[in-house]
């Protein structure tokens, strides 16, 4: 187990908020989303994961209990944690790799080797010799991956990397992620939060869903639907086809709820969302948008 | 160059990262290059024929006003590379003994930047010893300073008899019992007779208090055979620094003085009669000028001199706490710490006026000791935040980068407060005052005191702020 902790519990002095998550898990190549809105303690709860952060609760890192007397920098040697905004480097990319790796105790005459196989891996070997204020965010960010792995660390936070990517950087970083946790150089877990819920979701294998400081879901996505008893689709019509959706859900005493353009629809489980999309067809509604997110934490973000 | 360069930054780096990021490639050959191009300038600089002593002081004092702004340049490159380079990230990471060995590294290259402006002298100083000999003008000297009495004598120099005094060729028998009388200041109208021939003793009277190197304060009575033979042995050494007379007849030299002297008691001018047997006096008080401060260290010589810098060595000690501290916490938190540095004296200066103004007709080192107490109260109070649990972690890094530089100053301030109160002598072994106690240290040995313990002080604080640092950031923070 690389992570295990309990009773997490974080106050924060002359304020209302308090994290309160009953369990969090990190086994070894699984990837964890931590999903919710701003302000709800997803930043909070991985700088605890990531050892930033004191808070009451039990913890174990790599399977050694925390007590007041253990010693993080041990610990803190084994975890990469990338904040939303990382600091800068200065000087080239590769001079700040090859100091991390030469910090890091990678014998001399294999540092280059070593390097070029991280680059290469996350397809950065083009830019190594360009300097911080020449790449992208979506660079930078994968730079700083980069530089993380150099130590192999056993267990990898990263607080909202999709922020600020293109779709395309974002596909290709939570494809890197994937190729780090099936690489066998790597046992690695990963835990990360995101508003790209679809993105996110696609590659995690466990969700947890904060809610003003409290996780409303904790489990594998597919959970999700077990848990709820009807599906639930999210919706875009034409604009002048709105009035008209809304009196069919009417009619047909359908469950639903909207945000901006989006309207939540919700079926139960034993009707079929083929039949409920001709039903919309026949009443002549121009869908321009569907999602079934019966399986997506995005239907907590509705309730 | 530049391939050479980078082919040394690579290696450098992939072998010696600890090194690379303290920028020893660059530093070290760099200060190598400036030291040894500056020592050259020094060393280079013709003293055949020996410059005039003013031109050449200026050209070195010029030289190290000129080496003031690169050297605060490469100060200000040292400090920007730290930052870059061997910020918190790196730092914090590397072992405690490591962050140690780079704190005395910042010292080292600190005291080579800052010395830098004096290296040219230490050029000249090796150059001057070599060209002129030292130890031979140390005993030449003596010969200047006793001849100088009756080869050169300038009129304001001359002080005035009082009127009744006998100006006929004749002296008190007790003068040397009493010089007092001839020489205990202007108030009276005594005054000392500074070239006199006492007929009964076939001897002359001097006074040769401002004869050039202070040969004697005092009167001087000697035979006229001495007084032929000073002035020989004058003109034979004047001469090795291109001292020439006018005359070298010692007998007219001394004849001529006394009769100067005798139209002067007579007339009892304000002015003294002047004598001056020198020609070419320029070169001749321009070489001695030159050997006097290669052979006393004066001036831009000075840099030969411990005690210059034992002193100057403390700039390269706070400059590398201060950078040490900026590696090891965030910029934010220094800036903090900074204000703090800033307000604490401020706060205590306004309880130490308090103090003053209150304590000021109490006497027995009253003030003294409430200047200690209260010091001790201040080092209580800070020590509390930065190790108490009970304040923010940024209150306390603030408090502790204050504690951190402060902290080699309250050691010499609570030393200096309690010699105060204890008010014994110091150890005087030329003299003995009359005191209730006595210190086993003399005054200077006291001063070297209280700059060893503040530097053990700053090296054994900077030793132990460096994990308190690293223990702050490593640990998981409260917020």
């Amino acid at each position: 187990m690389i992570y295990h902790a309990t009773n997490i519990l974080k106050q924060y002095p002359r304020s209302n908020f308090s994290l309160n998550v009953p369990a969090v898990e990190l086994k070894e190549g699984s990837i964890v989303g931590v999903v919710g809105e701003n302000g709800n303690g997803k930043t909070t709860l991985l700088n605890i994961i990531a050892g930033e952060l004191a808070s009451e609760g039990e913890f174990t890192y790599f399977d050694n209990a925390i007590s007041s007397d253990t010693d993080w920098t041990e610990i803190k040697s084994k975890i990469a944690f990338i904040p939303q905004r990382i600091p800068r480097w200065y000087g080239s990319l590769i001079q700040n790799l090859k100091l991390k790796a030469a910090l890091d105790g990678i014998p001399a005459s294999t540092i280059n080797e070593y390097l070029d196989e991280i680059l290469e891996f996350l397809g950065l070997m083009d830019y190594k010799h360009l300097k911080w204020t020449e790449i992208s965010t979506g660079y930078r960010l994968r730079f700083e991956l980069a530089r993380m792995l150099i130590g192999k660390p056993n267990l990898l936070v990263l607080d909202e990397p999709l922020a600020n990517l293109d779709i395309n950087t974002q596909q290709k970083f939570l494809s890197d992620l994937k190729n780090i946790l099936r690489d066998k150089n790597y046992s690695t877990a990963v835990i990360l939060s995101s508003q790209q819920l679809h993105e996110i979701e696609t590659v995690s294998d466990q969700m947890i869903f904060l809610r003003k400081g409290s996780s409303v879901f904790s489990g594998a996505v597919n959970d999700l639907e077990s848990s709820n008893a009807k599906l639930v689709f999210e919706l875009q019509v034409e604009t002048e086809d709105k009035p008209k959706l809304i009196e069919f859900l009417k009619r047909k005493e359908i469950d639903y709820g909207s945000t901006g353009e989006y309207i939540h629809v919700s079926i139960n489980k034993t009707d079929s969302s083929n039949d409920f999309l001709k039903e919309l067809l026949n009443e002549n509604i121009t869908v321009k948008y569907y999602r079934n997110i019966s399986k997506s934490t995005k239907r907590l973000f509705n309730q | 160059m530049k391939a050479l360069y980078k082919k040394i930054d690579h290696m450098m780096l992939d072998k010696y990262p600890n090194l690379w990021v303290l920028g020893v490639h660059i530093y070290l050959p760099l200060l190598t290059l400036l030291y040894l191009v500056l020592f050259a300038i020094g060393l280079l600089y013709p003293l055949n024929p020996l410059p005039f002593w003013n031109n050449y002081e200026d050209v070195f004092e010029n030289l190290t006003v000129t080496m003031i702004l690169p050297t605060i340049l490469l100060t200000v490159m040292f400090v920007i590379r730290q930052v870059k380079y061997n910020s918190k990230r790196v730092h914090l990471s590397l072992p405690h003994k490591n962050s140690f060995l780079v704190f005395l590294y910042f010292i080292g290259i600190f005291f080579l930047i800052t010395a830098s402006p004096f290296v040219a002298n230490f050029g000249a100083n090796v150059r001057s010893h070599m060209a002129l000999d030292v130890n031979e003008f140390e005993k030449d000297v003596k010969a200047l300073e006793k001849g100088f009495a009756h080869i050169f004598l300038e009129k304001q120099f001359i002080d005035v008899y009082r009127k009744d005094f006998n100006p006929k060729i004749h002296f008190n028998e007790d003068l040397d019992d009493n010089n007092d009388e001839y020489y205990d200041g202007y108030n009276r109208n005594y005054h000392t007779v500074r070239y006199k021939l006492n007929e009964t003793r076939d001897s002359l009277i001097l006074y040769r208090s401002f004869v050039r190197y202070y040969y004697r304060n005092d009167l001087d009575t000697i035979s006229l055979e001495q007084a032929y033979k000073e002035i020989d042995d004058f003109i034979r050494v004047s001469s090795k620094y291109e001292g020439q007379t006018t005359t070298t007849n010692a007998q007219e030299i001394v004849r001529r003085n006394l009769a100067s002297t005798k139209y002067f008691l007579k007339d009892e001018a304000s002015n003294g009669p002047a004598f001056d047997y020198l020609e070419s006096y320029s070169r001749f008080d321009n070489n001695i000028e030159f050997h006097d401060n290669l052979s006393e260290n004066n001036s831009i010589f000075f840099v030969v001199e411990w005690k210059f810098w034992k002193i100057y060595f403390l700039l390269a000690l706070s400059l590398a706490i201060v950078l040490l501290i900026l590696c090891s916490v965030k910029i934010t938190e220094f800036g903090w710490g900074m204000l703090v540095v800033a307000l604490l004296p401020t706060v205590y200066g306004i309880f130490m006026a308090l103090g003053v103004f209150t304590l000021q007709h109490s006497g027995n080192n009253t003030i003294e000791k409430y200047g200690l107490v209260l010091t001790l109260v201040f080092l209580g109070l800070t020590m509390f935040i930065v190790f108490s649990n009970n304040f923010k972690p940024a209150l306390k890094r603030a408090f502790a980068i204050a504690l951190h530089i402060y902290a080699p100053l309250v050691v010499v301030a609570v030393i200096t407060f309690y010699e105060e109160i204890a008010d014994c002598c110091f150890r005087n072994p030329a003299y003995r005052y009359d005191c209730d106690c006595t210190y086993l240290l003399t005054r200077s040995e006291f001063e070297d005191l209280l700059l060893l313990s503040s530097v053990v002080t700053a090296v054994v604080v900077t030793y132990l702020f460096g994990r308190y640092y690293k223990k702050q950031y490593i640990n998981p923070q409260k917020a």
